[in-house]
């Protein structure tokens, strides 16, 4: 017999290979991303608890994700800016800072940023109410810890990391600015003029639908290794430790798929177009 | 023992993780009004058998019969109903640690009842008052002391009328004062028509509270009976009652 909640947070007792082992380690995620999509549509979790997960994992990450924004900007506009300034082309750097931030570094290093804060936050949470047997007692008590603990918070991640990554867009442009305002002689209406004529929809979208997919990775590597974890509190520990890990390779590698898959796409878009 | 239908009954039950086996055949049942007192050294498996009989840990092989149905091969969902009349009492209370004391019962309450905020109040109100916490309704689990803490997981278990209460060790780290008082609570439930299944090493609380006992060795009830017969009358039983059953013994 298998118990669905027991299959999913039992330990790890396989006694095969590392390989085997990956394999197993995939179907359970895939058994919990899927037992999630059902309890959202057959229980879904009320509008509390995800706007309570959605300011726990969300708003409390804004200012570490505003700073790595804001430095990401600055630096930029400072590497192009002086590397440009050579072949007389600073006027670029509005244009290559934006579509760089808004397609590809603005997604990216806020899920990052997620990953390590957000994603060890929810590790060791659902790790501490594993082996202090809080996930038992929801079982105990007729009620289900996926519904309860787990699609809340891959919701609350799903939903808060594109509104965060909007905003380390913005900020990020906004570094870039302030950079070439200051030290390339760029003014700041040339600077907006210039980035907003090349950043078009389809850019944003596809920033955008990136950092979906990353909100959502982020969100079940947590829960998944959370619902695993074993072994006390040093067990919380490492668990915490190769959700990180795994989140964060997931985001790179998902970041490589995804761009290609949009390039593709756009790509096709125009010879049809 | 008895012509009434069991209201708890295993049978054949086998569990084992990974090399280790815990039990091999084990056979046990719990009838109405009663309170059975398993017990057995530590990694005897009792905990594993209780867990098992509320779905938390499914059997290799084996049946687990409520009210007569076999609940042995129900899903997740189906065991969820069956929980509403089968109470855990956690070791550690199992208490949620972001919710007061008052949350923590509520939240059975809001799950399945339908009772206005006021009627659940009230609920709420009288288990704390019948457990010795009157007033701690907004403190939070680290607010409370281990006994506090075991009388709110209780609360909680017992706030939907269950018919059946698995206690996992209610006074293990207690003083003798929050153990005597634990002991009452199991009386006083009893009295009120709850079976239960304690699951102890403290035998005065077994002998202040169980008709019958049942002790795990090897993997199987090794002896089961009244405690009135067993305590003094079993070599077995007096054995583990005085420790000089070598350690181990009762281990697989």
């Amino acid at each position: 017999m298998t118990v669905r909640g027991e299959a999913i947070t039992a330990p790890v007792q396989h006694r095969h290979g590392a390989i085997h082992r990956y394999i197993y380690s995939v179907g359970d995620a895939s058994s919990l991303v899927i037992d999630s999509f059902k309890s959202l549509f057959r229980n879904p979790p009320t509008f509390n608890s995800v706007t309570h997960e959605i300011f726990q994992l969300g708003v409390k990450s804004f200012v570490i994700v505003a700073v790595a924004a804001l430095a990401v900007g600055l630096v930029m506009a400072i590497q192009f800016g002086f590397g440009l300034a050579r072949f007389g082309a600073k006027l670029y750097v509005p244009k290559i800072v934006t579509i760089s931030i808004v397609r590809e570094l603005g997604p990216i290093f806020t899920a990052l940023m997620i990953a390590g804060r957000v994603g060890a936050g929810i590790t060791s949470e659902v790790g501490s109410m594993k082996v202090t047997q809080q996930l038992d007692a929801i079982r105990a008590l007729g009620t289900d810890p996926i519904q309860r603990i787990v699609t809340p918070k891959i919701l609350a991640v799903t939903i808060a990391t594109p509104l965060l990554t909007i905003i380390a867009d913005l900020l990020g442009i906004f570094g870039g600015l302030l950079i070439s305002s200051t030290n390339l002689d760029v003014s700041a209406y040339d600077y907006f003029f210039k980035s907003f004529e090349i950043v078009t929809a389809r850019d944003v979208a596809g920033g955008i639908f990136k950092s979906v997919v990353f909100g959502f990775l982020i969100g079940t590597t947590g829960c998944y290794y959370g619902l695993k974890t074993s072994g006390g509190t040093q067990g919380v520990g490492q668990a915490t430790t190769r959700s990180v890990v795994a989140a964060s390779v997931l985001v790179v590698l998902f970041d490589f798929i995804l761009t290609k898959g949009i390039w593709i796409l756009e790509y096709s878009f125009r010879s049809g177009g | 023992m008895s012509t009434r239908e069991p209201l708890l009954k295993v049978v054949g039950f086998t569990k084992s993780f990974g090399s280790k086996v815990v039990h091999q055949g084990l056979d046990f049942d719990l009838y109405p009004r009663e309170v059975v007192s398993l017990i057995g050294g530590s990694g005897s498996g009792k905990s594993v058998l209780l867990r098992a009989m509320i779905g938390l840990e499914a059997p290799d092989s084996g049946r687990i019969y409520f009210k007569g149905v076999d609940v042995s091969d129900f899903s997740e969902r189906q065991w969820r109903d069956v929980r509403l009349n089968i109470a855990y009492a956690f070791q550690g209370g199992a208490l949620f640690d972001s919710m007061t004391v008052e949350e923590n019962i509520l939240y059975p309450l809001d799950a399945h009842t339908k009772l206005s905020r006021k009627e659940k109040q009230e609920k709420i109100d009288e288990i704390l008052e019948l457990l010795g916490l009157k007033g701690a309704n907004e403190l939070f689990p680290s607010d409370l002391s281990g006994g506090m803490q075991k009388r709110a997981g209780l609360a909680r278990a017992l706030i939907l009328d269950p018919e059946v209460i698995l206690y996992d060790e209610p006074t293990a780290g207690l003083d003798p004062f929050n153990t005597k008082n634990i002991q009452d609570i199991i009386c006083d439930l009893k009295a009120q028509g709850r079976a239960g299944i304690l699951v102890t090493h403290d035998m005065p609380t077994v002998f202040a509270t169980s008709e019958r006992m049942a002790l795990l060795l090897g993997g199987k009830i090794a002896v089961s009976g009244r405690v009135e017969d067993l305590r003094e009358g079993n070599d077995l039983v007096r054995s583990f009652i005085t420790g000089e059953m070598a350690y181990g013994t009762t281990q697989q």
